[in-house]
C-alpha cells in the first residue's frame, strides 16, 4: 500500500513554470454557500 | 487536560462562528493564522479575521503573498511562501512538515468532494492549514513522506451534516491530489496546477529554546507518546524537569497522545524510577518524564 501511495500522482504538471502566478486568491463566498 | 504541543485551537471561517463579515473569502487568512498558532505555541493566536484585516484587501479571496506580508510586518514570522515558479514539490513539502514546520496550502477542493473530508459545496480554490503528519514511511524514490496529515480546514465547520469538522487526518495522497486541482488562474479558467506543485507557505522551522542543562535530541523532533506507567492514570506535563511539587503541574496529558520532544535533560527522579532523564518541548517550558512516556525514537 505504501508503495502505492509513493508511486501515484507524481506526474509533473504540464503548464510551464514560468507562466505560474505568484497570487492566486482563493475563497469565494458566493460559490461557498 | 495538555493538549498535544503543535496543535492549534481551530478556527472556522463560517461568518456565523467566526464573527468575520468577510470569512468566507478569508480562507487564506484563517489557514495562516492557525499556522502562527503553531509557532508560537499557542501563546499568541491571531485570529483569521485579524489578518484579513491587516492585509488591507477587503474584497475577494487572498493570496499567500499578503498573509506573508502579515505574518512578518504584524508578528515577526517569516513565512517561507512558495507560489508561481518557485513551487514547493511533494519532497520537499514533507520534509519541512517532518521537520515540525507547519504550512498554509493552497488547493482545489475538487478531489475532496466525494470523500468525508468535504468542506466546500462546489469545486473551488481554496486553503488550509498542514498541522503535522504521521504514518511517516520511506517512499521507493527514497524520501520519508506520512501517511496522513492532520490538515486545518477552516471551512470545515460540519455546518451541514456532509461538511467535515476539522482537524482531520486526510490521507497524503488526497492532500496532494488537492494540490494539484488549484486553478492558478481562477475557477473559471479549466487548468490546474498538476502533480508534485504546491502552492504553499511554512512555518520557520522551531528554535529549541535550551532550559535546565537541555541537549537536542536525536531525531529531532523526537516523536513519542505520553503514556502514564501507572493504570488508569494520564501522565503529566510539567513546567520544568527539577522539581516534583505541585506548582509545577501544566496538566496531564492524555495517555497516547503525540508529544514532539526537542531536547532532553536531568532532572529530578521520581519514587520508583530508575531514570532522573525527562523530555522537553521546543519552548522548554514543558516536560515530561521519561517514565511517562513511549515509543521514545521512533517515528511516529
Amino acid at each position: 500500500m505504501t508503495d502505492d501511495l509513493a508511486t501515484q500522482d507524481t506526474s509533473e504538471g504540464e503548464i510551464a513554470l514560468e507562466d505560474l502566478p505568484d497570487d492566486v486568491p482563493v475563497g469565494d463566498p458566493e460559490k461557498e454557500d | 487536560m495538555v493538549n498535544a504541543p503543535n496543535r492549534p485551537i481551530f478556527q472556522p471561517q463560517n461568518p456565523a462562528k467566526s464573527g468575520c463579515k468577510l470569512g468566507w473569502s478569508s480562507c487564506t487568512c484563517f489557514a495562516c493564522a492557525m499556522v502562527l498558532d503553531i509557532a508560537f505555541f499557542g501563546a499568541k493566536v491571531p485570529t483569521g479575521c485579524t489578518i484579513r484585516t491587516k492585509t488591507g484587501d477587503v474584497s475577494g479571496g487572498t493570496t499567500l503573498p499578503q498573509v506573508d506580508a502579515v505574518a512578518t510586518n504584524s508578528y515577526g514570522v517569516n513565512l517561507e511562501t512558495h507560489t508561481g515558479s518557485n513551487v514547493a514539490t511533494y519532497e520537499y513539502a514533507a520534509r519541512q512538515l517532518k521537520a515540525g514546520r507547519a504550512f498554509i496550502l493552497q488547493i482545489g477542493t475538487h478531489p475532496l468532494l466525494s470523500t468525508t473530508f468535504r468542506s466546500t459545496r462546489g469545486s473551488i480554490n481554496h486553503a488550509v492549514a498542514c498541522g503535522e503528519g504521521r504514518g511517516w514511511f520511506r517512499n521507493t524514490a527514497g524520501w520519508m513522506e506520512p501517511k496522513e496529515v492532520l490538515v486545518y480546514d477552516p471551512a470545515a465547520d460540519h455546518r451541514y451534516a456532509w461538511v467535515d469538522q476539522g482537524p482531520s487526518w486526510w490521507p497524503w495522497l488526497l492532500v496532494r491530489q488537492a494540490a494539484a486541482a488549484l486553478q492558478p488562474w481562477g475557477e473559471d479558467d479549466s487548468r490546474t496546477l498538476g502533480g508534485n506543485r504546491m502552492y504553499a507557505a511554512f512555518m520557520p522551522a522551531p528554535k529549541v529554546a535550551y532550559r535546565y542543562g537541555g541537549t537536542l535530541t536525536a531525531p529531532v523532533p523526537d516523536q513519542v507518546r505520553a503514556q502514564s506507567p501507572i493504570a488508569g492514570r494520564s501522565a503529566i506535563v510539567r513546567s520544568r524537569p527539577t522539581s516534583l511539587a505541585s506548582d509545577t503541574v501544566v496538566g496531564p496529558i492524555a495517555n497516547g497522545t503525540l508529544w514532539w520532544a526537542y531536547q532532553k535533560t536531568h532532572g529530578v527522579k521520581p519514587a520508583g524510577s530508575a531514570s532522573d532523564v525527562w523530555y522537553g518541548d521546543w519552548t522548554g517550558t514543558r516536560w515530561i518524564h521519561s517514565s511517562n512516556l513511549q515509543s521514545v525514537g521512533g517515528d511516529s
